[in-house]
């Protein structure tokens, strides 16, 4: 009886460990990290902080918060807006920062979701997208401007033609939605979640996205209408890239699919093998991918590959680029983000241990 | 292999009742009735080996044994063993059940948080696990994740207005129900039996603890848990009241518990 008694108190007590270490925080989160990149600095989430590092050398300048917690947890890249880098959390916090310590200049407590990618910022606002299905433009002093409202999970960044922002939705929906005052435009049901930022083209005429219900669509800026739809093997996760007329596009599959801009029209499936989730960007005479396996895939318009560089970890983060400098955030890699030149070789590494 | 054996048949599960009713909170509640009938079986040996052990406590030749050797511990541990081989009676078969119910409790927890997908890292493994020959994950997502008050992938707070802080309603209801569950399957001391301190002290320590345990859980994980925690304690009670044998009475703490008249609650 005793034995039995001992053995049920250390079971639940096992049962509450093994719960609460699957579990860090309240909702178990867990996602992957953005960079954003200037000419000078760089821009990246390692979770529980927000790292300022030197574009030519990778050390860093700042850090933020001084003291990371657990419980806070960021994974929207961080984006700069003058002389302020604007980062949201997963806990639904807005932050601005001063783009040279690190300084916390305000806050936007509004929303009550995570910022899951990082904000829109337009000549005059701040327009930033949260899970609890809200739209918030502020101005960059922090004061809310407007809000537009869906109620469905608002995560990929908007983008915007300077009159009418395009903000992709889980709830299948992509709405325009007028920069000036939030109100809605026209929205356009995809049948799918978008969690994927949309493209728009040179002349602000035609959007560009994919959603999970595997199509890659085409649609007129004017009305929402589609222009042409191709439906893929898988989700599209990311958003796809424009290299002359033509579109990159990775999805689950661990395909790069090459389409005409203007039809849609299959030119060729590329397959890398591996899935991919984060956006591309094109470098010199390619458009470089990076895919689960770690692999950071470099396709050229003919639809030939080649891998120039394998790393440990997924990347799933969308890829940036500046100054001849590819910067590929890592998840669960031993390395968060490095800097490679176009032709796969490391420039420098910024990693946990890293000082 | 955890993932495709335990995990991804739940989320499905999960996810089928979901598409049928729209709501994560009522396709949670459905979920957790549906998968403690499925344990039923184990339930019910769990508790009748657990009343059987009861029962042996009243046993002469047990009370006997245990004033005998009550300074001799090893040997009254011997003695019992004895005791139990010659009854049929394992100290061990109450344990079983709990033990494989564990990989269950993990695997169900598991499929409630990558069925909440609140991130996209969550989502890309909440969609892999979909069977495509059985849903349609794009047509489920996103989940509608509201239910009365709460979103199942937050912490529960009930705000009122008036109130600078919420009110964790969850948290407090899966401490209630926790105790009662623990509390109504807990028998009175038999009168005349030997004191046992250390196995009351164990007792007591467990009504005490596990409420509080499941209630930090409760109050700490997402809503969706908490429910979760707060419909299996209901079901358990509802489980435990089918047997016939629990004791309401206990449900109220006796000031002292010592010197009061034992009467067997109100035994249905």
């Amino acid at each position: 009886m005793k034995n039995k008694k001992i053995f049920v108190v250390i079971s639940i007590l096992l049962l509450g460990i093994m719960l609460t270490s699957c579990s860090s925080n309240a909702t178990a989160t867990n996602s992957w990290g953005g960079v954003s990149a200037t000419e000078t600095d760089v821009y990246v989430t390692n979770a529980t902080s927000i790292l300022s590092l030197k574009a030519d050398s990778g050390n860093v300048t700042w850090t933020y918060p001084e003291k990371a917690a657990a419980t806070r947890l960021f994974y929207a890249a961080p984006v700069v807006a003058g002389d302020q880098v604007i980062v949201g959390d997963y806990k639904g916090l807005l932050v601005s920062l001063g783009i040279r310590d690190g300084k916390e200049l305000w806050t936007f407590d509004g929303a009550k979701g995570h910022y899951v990618y990082s904000p829109l910022i337009t000549t005059d606002k701040i327009i930033a997208q949260n899970a609890d299905g809200h739209i918030y433009a502020l101005d960059f002093s922090g004061n809310l401007q407007w809000t537009f409202t869906a109620g469905n999970p608002f995560w990929a960044t908007p983008v915007t033609d300077g009159t009418t922002i395009y903000a992709p939705c889980l709830d299948h929906f992509l709405y325009a939605i007028s920069l000036a005052d939030g109100k809605l435009v026209w929205k356009t049901d995809l049948t799918g979640s978008l969690v994927a930022s949309p493209l728009l083209s040179a002349d602000n005429s035609t959007l560009y996205i994919g959603s999970l219900d595997k199509s890659v669509v085409a649609i007129n800026t004017t009305d929402g209408s589609i222009g042409w739809t191709y439906k893929a093997d898988s989700g599209i996760w990311s958003t796809p890239v424009l290299a002359e007329d033509q579109l990159f596009v990775g999805d689950e599959s661990g395909k790069v699919l090459i389409l005409k801009a203007a039809d849609g029209s299959l030119v060729k499936p590329v397959d890398v093998k591996s899935p991919i989730i984060g956006t591309g960007v094109i470098m010199k005479d390619s458009v470089i991918f990076g895919d689960e396996a770690g692999e950071v895939v470099s396709v050229k318009k003919d639809g030939s590959h080649v891998i120039i560089s394998t790393l440990s970890g997924n990347l799933y983060s969308n890829l940036v680029v500046n100054n001849d400098q590819l910067y590929v955030h890592t998840t669960s890699g031993t390395k968060v983000l490095v800097a490679l030149n176009s032709d796969g070789n490391e420039i420098w590494n910024y990693s946990t241990s890293s000082k | 292999m955890w993932d495709k054996i335990i995990i991804a048949p739940f989320i499905n599960f999960l996810l089928w009742i979901y598409s049928l009713v729209g709501n994560l909170g009522v396709a949670i509640i459905l979920f957790t009735v549906a998968t403690r009938l499925l344990l039923y079986p184990l339930t019910m040996k769990q508790i009748k080996s657990s009343q059987a052990m009861q029962e042996l406590t009243k046993n002469k030749k047990y009370l006997d044994i245990q004033e005998k050797y009550k300074n001799d511990k090893e040997r009254l541990a011997q003695e019992q063993m004895n005791l139990y081989k010659e009854l049929g009676v394992s100290p061990f078969a109450s344990c079983l059940p709990t033990l494989i119910q564990f990989p269950i409790i993990i695997g169900l927890y598991q499929a409630l948080i990558q069925t909440v997908a609140s991130s996209p890292l969550d989502l890309l493994k909440l969609i892999r696990h979909i069977y495509p020959f059985f849903l349609n994950a794009s047509s489920l997502i996103p989940l509608n994740t509201k239910f009365l008050w709460m979103d199942m992938g937050q912490v529960e707070r009930l705000y009122i207005p008036g109130l600078s802080f919420g009110i964790p309603t969850l948290a407090i209801v899966v401490v209630i129900t926790t105790y009662i569950s623990t509390k109504i399957i807990t028998p009175p001391p038999t009168p005349g039996a030997p004191a046992n301190d250390q196995s009351a002290m164990m007792t007591n320590m467990m009504n005490i603890y596990m409420p509080l345990l499941m209630g930090w859980l409760a109050w700490t994980l997402s809503s969706g848990l908490a429910l979760y925690f707060v419909t299996t304690n209901l079901v358990q009670i509802a489980q435990y009241a089918i047997t016939g044998k629990v004791y309401w009475g206990n449900i109220i703490p006796k000031i002292n518990s010592a010197s009061t008249t034992n009467k067997p609650g109100k035994k249905k």
